[in-house]
């Protein structure tokens, strides 16, 4: 068994996602009620048994270091460890200019390690993958390098950098979101195509030499798709692994992959939970979702005057209190309290959020620690929130943290 | 010789809770969704930011070292601990005879720790104490011991043990569950008397001191209530300690305290949760009920064709899943799973239970690991339930941990 050691990329900005990103880095956006994005990568290699984990931050990373030490602190005799590295200027006084250079500004870390493989992933996708049969199929093809990759219909090419394969799953061309027509197909498979998910299994000692390479290239960005990956593959040594062949025990239907870079992909993801036949689960005892729970008792629910609670397609979790209100296609996050006669219709309430009575929230996104009085709409006129809020072009209104509205 | 070390009672066998003990000793015993009995009587002594904590187990302890193993393990840098110690036979190749002797045989902790003080408490009972104001009481008074008591109706007496007091909060008689008539009243207070709470802060000295010689004693019945204590009071320096001058900041006036050593007496302490004016509340941020917390999702609200989920004065846990059904004044564990068109009411789930289609539960507490088959009636007719489960004195239906029901 090849010694595995893991570097997750967690220093994006996601500017996109403001202003859910205002106070915090994108890996630690809250997502599903209990969780951050960055959980789920990290129960991809907890639950795959790998678990010697450096975790890159670097803007904003704060709440990101607290949710560390609170839900991903092993206490350990063994040689296990997921720890965060802060971005410390080892070689000069600036920030990481790509991600290449975040690798090779801590390529300390990999060279003082004795791992034969290393795995470099982002945290901010929501799917689940056993990366153990990543790696058995990079030993198998004994690859310098394995990108994992999804398949996709032909026709969402422009959206992703589009990996050219051979018969043998080699890597022979790749084009960052190229036009339909011109995006390359899948051997066989002439309506799909294979989407770069930005995860890399690489030969340590192959890596080490190649960051070196890269840091002295002065025409190169110190990206691993822009310039590692085309620098490498002509050798025929890189591989794609296909994210469909992942199999998990307890999940079934199709393989789901979701960036939740925007606003929008950010709603519909939440919105992908509670579908009635839903493409993502959180639930699967087989593959647990570790997370840090504070110490809160059940959602409570009680009635108030004429009006009970009704919920409908709807995630509540530990801590909410909810009072004779209607809700229904949302999400609630921890310590949600929501007054009487209140409705929340395709919300996502991020946690520790106060509403008041007799208030309606359509297709809402409210960040944490926002009160909001009673009688109060958001989302039914969206021409009114337009002068407060940050409204999406698809309509999602956004509160951000520590709003008080109403008052 | 400094500070205060903890000795927590947590042997207990809880006959009286049977079946819910059939399996796990009484402090491991579910309760509120999320918590053990257990959890109570620590978050007391952690809220109270005291952490030098040996918790006595005895009787089918292992569900209990689970627990504290997971939920309450300290990390190792600092001097605080909380740690399960197992009836060892130290001593002679006994069980523990009475609480003293639980003390007695684990005297060699308390000699190896030296503490100043050492508080002695049980940990079956629902309250919330901050420990360290007890202590101080203790310390201001400078007696040998002090007991804990709460202030009870007079009517209520012959249930408890009932302390006589001086004006001074001196002890000066006690009697074990006496007659009404009997009863000593609290001095300018002929409503109400002063039941003990089983709880002691000894003077480490006075302690081992007194364990040695009821050791010795072949009349005692080694119990500190019964022997100890009636040795002690009339030197006149041990002092009662009134639960109700306890201040938490965010909890109600009047203080709570309830044994739940009965099945009904459980069942009521759970429908305390419940309600606006609930007399207790597991949700207080001024005084976090830390637990262990599996690795589960929010809970899970879904429609069933025109079954829609109503949810009155109940409490859901995590992990829980809820497809088209009805829930009214219950407590709902972990995962606890609910199909289409099940009507539950004034039930207690312990968690990991599934519900299948159209059942009716009335008045029943389910232990873990029960399942019920589709359209299954229990607590309706209670000639039929006492055929198959425990049926308490006031009707409430217990299904027994594992068991499968109607298959």
């Amino acid at each position: 068994m090849a010694k595995v050691l893991s570097m997750i990329l967690a220093g994006g900005e996601g500017s996109r996602l403001y202003p859910l990103t205002q106070s915090r880095t994108k890996p630690s956006v809250p997502f599903g009620g209990s969780y951050r994005l960055i959980d789920c990568v990290l129960n991809n290699f907890v639950n795959s048994s790998l678990l010697r984990i450096y975790v890159l931050t670097q803007f904003k990373s704060q709440s990101l270091n607290e949710h560390l030490s609170k839900a991903w602190g092993l206490n350990s005799i063994t040689d296990t460890f997921i720890d965060a590295i802060p971005a410390q200027m080892r070689t000069g006084k600036h920030w990481y200019s790509g991600t290449a250079d975040a690798i090779y500004q801590n390529l300390q870390f990999i060279e003082s390690d004795e791992a034969d493989l290393v795995c470099i992933f982002g945290s901010d996708h929501i799917y689940k993958m056993d990366i153990r049969q990543k790696l058995a199929f990079h030993q198998k093809k004994k690859a310098v390098l394995t990108v994992s990759a999804i398949r996709l219909p032909k026709e969402q090419a422009y959206h992703f950098g589009i990996i050219e394969v051979d018969d043998a799953g080699r890597m022979i061309g790749f084009a960052e979101k190229p036009t339909v027509e011109e995006a390359k197909t899948i051997p066989g498979e002439p309506d799909f195509v294979l989407a770069s998910m930005g995860n890399y299994v690489f030969d340590s000692k192959a890596l080490q030499a190649e960051l070196i390479r890269d840091a002295a290239d002065e025409k190169s960005s110190h990206d691993f798709g822009k310039d590692i990956i085309p620098h490498l593959y002509p050798d025929g040594k890189v591989f794609v692994y296909d994210f469909t062949t992942n199999t998990i025990a307890g999940e079934s239907g199709e393989a789901y992959w979701r960036d939740v870079g925007t606003i929008e992909s950010y709603w519909e993801g939440n919105m992908d939970l509670i579908k009635s036949d839903p493409p993502s689960s959180l639930y699967n005892r087989k593959w647990p979702l570790h997370t840090h729970y504070p110490a809160l008792p059940p959602a409570s629910f009680r009635d108030s005057d004429q009006f009970i609670c009704t919920i409908r397609k709807s995630l509540i979790s530990d801590g909410c209190h909810i009072s004779g209100a209607t809700i229904k296609k949302s999400v609630l996050g921890f310590n949600c309290v929501v007054g009487t006669n209140s409705n929340i219709y395709e919300s996502v309430l991020l946690g520790d959020t106060k509403i008041g009575s007799n208030c309606i929230l359509t297709k809402v996104i409210v960040d944490k620690d926002v009160q909001i009085a009673d009688n109060v709409q958001i989302g039914v006129n969206l021409e009114e929130d337009r002068k407060c809020f940050t409204v999406s072009d698809e309509g999602i209104v956004v509160i951000p943290k520590g709003a008080r509205i109403g008052f | 010789m400094s500070g205060i070390l903890a000795m927590i009672l947590a042997g207990g066998e809880g006959s009286r809770l049977y079946p819910l003990t059939s399996t796990r000793t009484k402090p491991a015993v579910p309760f509120g969704g999320n918590y053990r009995l257990v959890d109570f009587a620590l978050n007391n002594f952690v809220n109270a930011d005291l952490m030098k904590i040996y918790v006595l187990t005895q009787f089918k302890s292992q569900s209990l070292n689970i627990h504290l193993r997971k939920a309450w393990r300290l990390s190792g840098i600092s001097n605080r601990f909380i740690e399960a110690v197992p009836a060892q036979q130290r001593v002679n190749k006994n069980w523990y005879s009475g609480t003293a002797d639980a003390i007695y045989q684990n005297a060699r902790f308390i000699e190896k720790s030296d503490p100043e003080h050492v508080c002695i408490f049980g940990s079956d009972h629902i309250y919330k104490m901050d420990v360290q104001q007890m202590v101080e009481y203790h310390k201001q008074k400078a007696g040998s011991l002090t007991v804990a008591a709460i202030r009870v109706q007079k009517s209520q007496a012959y249930h408890f043990g009932i302390i006589e007091v001086d004006e001074e909060g001196r002890m000066i008689g006690f009697a074990e569950k006496p007659a009404v008539e009997d009863a000593k009243t609290i001095p300018g207070d002929p409503d109400h008397v002063l039941a003990s709470m089983g709880n002691y802060i000894f003077k480490s000295d006075v302690l081992l001191k007194e364990l040695y010689e009821d050791a010795k004693d072949e009349s005692s019945s080694h119990d500190f209530g019964k022997d100890i204590i009636g040795k002690l009071y009339p030197k006149g320096d041990v002092f009662i300690y009134k639960l109700s001058d306890n201040y938490i900041e965010g909890e109600p006036e009047t203080a709570y305290w309830r044994d739940v050593g009965t099945i009904d007496s459980y069942w009521d302490a759970h429908m305390d949760l419940l309600g606006d004016d609930a007399p207790f509340s597991l949700y207080n941020k001024n005084w976090p009920l830390h637990t262990y917390h599996p690795p589960l999702p929010p809970a899970t609200f879904r429609d069933h064709g025109d079954s829609v989920s109503d949810v009155s004065k109940s409490l859901i846990g995590a992990g829980s899943y809820i497809n088209g059904a009805k829930i009214e004044n219950s407590i709902l564990g972990f995962r606890s799973h609910l199909c289409k068109g099940v009507v539950i009411k004034d039930s207690v789930f312990l968690g990991n239970a599934k519900v299948g289609a159209g059942a009716r539960l009335n008045k029943v507490i389910l232990d873990k690991g029960v399942e019920i088959a589709p359209g299954t009636v229990i607590g309706e007719n209670l000639e039929q339930d006492r055929k198959q489960f425990t049926v308490s004195d006031n009707g409430v239906v217990v299904i027994a941990k594992g068991t499968k029901v109607g298959f």
